[in-house]
């Protein structure tokens, strides 16, 4: 059953998961055939002053990324469940509520995660071919909370999908606003860097608010 | 269920404390100008413009008014350049020659602000070339890091020059270095008249000074006491070349490293925390005018350069301490807020309100009782009503949200 639970989620999210994993490829590409040009146009040691001495973020473009692609895999995940009302026939599956709930978002969370580490992976070769441990460093501090954000707005936008009522829906979708503009207050390189232990906090009430969510939807809550 | 309501209230009485107090200074101007005062040479006291409605007086400490031609000619050394337009700069002032070149050479502007030390910084340094033949500095083709030991990163190969890097560690174990290296203080701004080079605070809390003259270390063990415990070094470069570095001490004091042996001088200041206070030096041949910004206000003292004594002072309190914004304290608690210009970290930060809030909180808690009277039970009334009190109109709208909006729960 937990097989086919995941299998569905799959057949759902499959074109949408490729089309993340391929901009994440090309947003790879773009970034660092952008450094390469600095590097080999105005030479490298240019490109450490900016970033050591005038604290300029060369990797800006990632930070959205994250939530752009957040957005769209939970919206992929989850409207067409709502819009075809499948997902109460899916609650009402031989299992635990809470053991399809747990399929469910670990699909999409475990799916998410792993394009973010492929990312972060493929980002920490790149950085440790033109740049030092302390410029690689600063920019994981700096690029960390814009991806735990994307597990912010990924339980967020669920939790607004699944929302039965729409009053509830404006509530969580301003509480969801005010948590993810938490993780983009400053743009100045690892100024998050005493918050960010405190930052996965954010994401754990995300997860509530989508469990809560679901339950209001399968016990009918109606406005 | 209910706790995940109770989360509900929580999570948003949390963002309503961070983004009503936000909104609500949207539009109130924080900033407040305190007027550039500067001790005159040749009055022997403080002057400083004001601006009020349009309007530019110039004034001294005692009130009295000047024409802006009169201010310019009491304030030689800070107006020089005009006077000189004007053909009105004296030839000497207290008995000394005066020229333009000589007056350039001698006066020097320091700024220090919390955010300066108070910043995420990458640990990569730039140690330009001391003794350079060139009129302006070359950057070097290399950058250095120092914990354990110094290395000389190549840029171009990401690699760590060797050679150079042995060099260089040789030359501070020769005087005495004790690795890790706490503090690394320079100025890798290229756009500098000259490199004084690097202050390096070891783990016996030494200070050494790091330059390279020639392509060769130059270090040196500056001696200056271990019990000076230094929490900021900011390195001068000043055209009069007296000084190398200001130092700012453990307990909150300023030092001047002067370039004569580097003997360190007591520079007094009014009251100042760097964590908290913006510190601002303009000196000249006569005197140093020394400024601490905090928040009760601004105080300045003119100091003899000389003899580094105080010799007149002056402050103006913050007009904000004495035109409270009632509304703001009375209305909200406390203020949840995450950036600061102290420190360009993102760190949350509450500052409480008037404890006279609490008369609004039970107000509002009355109201509640008073309006969800039908609604409330007798498991939740004593929480919520308690969370009302203690969080005031952030709580107070929460549950008004809740309720109004007849969200089932």
């Amino acid at each position: 059953m937990r097989k086919k639970i995941l299998y569905k989620e799959w057949i759902k999210t499959r074109w949408v998961l490729g089309i993340v994993v391929l901009s994440a490829i090309l947003l790879h590409w773009y970034v660092f055939s952008k450094i390469g040009r600095a590097l080999t146009s105005v030479g490298a040691e240019h490109i450490w002053d900016v970033i050591v001495n005038r604290n300029v973020f060369m990797f800006s473009e990632f930070l959205y990324f994250p939530i752009l692609s957040a957005i769209i895999f939970s919206l992929f995940q989850f409207i067409p469940e709502m819009l075809q009302k499948r997902l109460k026939l899916t609650l009402h599956l031989p299992l635990k509520e809470r053991t399809i709930i747990l399929w469910i978002l670990g699909y999409g969370v475990i799916s998410l995660f792993a394009i973010f580490l492929v990312q972060w992976i493929a980002f920490i070769y790149s950085m440790h071919i033109h740049f030092p441990n302390e410029i690689l460093i600063s920019s994981l501090i700096t690029l960390a909370p814009a991806y735990l954000s994307g597990f912010v707005v990924y339980f967020m936008v669920v939790a607004i999908a699944v929302e039965p009522s729409w009053k509830m829906r404006i509530v969580l979708s301003l509480i969801g606003i005010g948590m993810v503009r938490v993780f983009f207050l400053s743009n100045f390189p690892e100024s998050y860097r005493y918050l960010l232990p405190y930052l996965p906090l954010v994401a754990f009430i995300a997860i509530l608010f989508s469990v809560l969510s679901i339950f209001r939807f399968k016990t009918g809550v109606q406005n | 269920m209910k706790k995940i309501t109770y989360l509900l209230i929580f999570v948003s009485t949390l963002l309503l404390s961070w983004l009503l107090p936000w909104a609500y200074s949207l539009n109130k101007s924080k900033r407040i100008n305190y007027p550039f005062v500067i001790y005159s040479s040749i009055n022997h006291s403080f002057y400083y413009p004001l601006s009020k409605d349009s309007k530019r007086t110039y004034l001294d400490a005692k009130g009295k008014e000047y024409t802006e031609n009169e201010f310019h000619k009491s304030l030689p050394l800070f107006y020089y350049r005009q006077l000189v337009k004007d053909d009105c700069l004296p030839d000497s002032i207290n008995g000394i020659a005066v020229s333009p070149k000589l007056i350039y050479t001698t006066n020097f502007y320091f700024r220090y602000r919390p955010s300066y030390k108070y910043s995420p910084k990458i640990k990569l340094y730039t140690l330009f070339e001391s003794m350079s033949r060139k009129v302006d500095l070359e950057m070097p083709g290399d950058m250095f890091r120092f914990t354990d030991k110094i290395e000389f990163i190549n840029p171009k190969t990401n690699k760590v020059k060797v050679e150079k890097s042995n060099l260089f560690m040789n030359a501070f174990n020769k005087r005495g270095f004790v690795p890790p290296a706490k503090m690394v203080n320079g100025n890798s701004n290229l756009k500098k008249p000259y490199d004084q080079g690097y202050f390096i605070v070891d783990s016996k809390n030494q200070i050494f000074h790091l330059k390279m003259v020639n392509g060769k270390p130059f270090v040196k063990n500056t001696n200056i006491s271990t019990s000076i415990n230094p929490k900021y070094i900011s390195v001068t470069e000043f055209p009069n070349k007296k000084t190398y570095a200001f130092l700012f001490s453990e307990d909150n004091h300023l030092y001047a490293i002067s370039t004569n042996n580097y003997q360190l001088i007591k520079i007094p200041t009014p009251s100042f925390s760097p964590k908290k206070d913006e510190l601002f030096i303009f000196g000249n041949m006569f005197y140093w005018n020394v400024k601490v910004t905090s928040k009760t206000g601004m105080k300045a003292y003119a100091i003899e350069t000389k003899t580094f004594q105080k010799v007149d002072s002056i402050s103006f309190p913050n007009p904000n301490l004495t035109q409270k914004s009632y509304f703001k304290e009375l209305a909200f608690p406390f203020t949840l807020s995450f950036k600061s210009k102290n420190y360009n970290y993102i760190k949350p930060h509450i500052e409480w309100g008037n404890k006279l809030f609490l008369i609004i909180s039970f107000l509002l808690s009355g109201i509640y009782l008073l309006l969800y009277r039908k609604k409330i039970n007798r498991y939740n009334w004593i929480p919520i009503t308690l969370w009302i009190t203690l969080t005031g109109i952030y709580g107070f709208l929460s549950i008004w949200i809740i309720y109004s909006l007849k969200i089932k729960l």
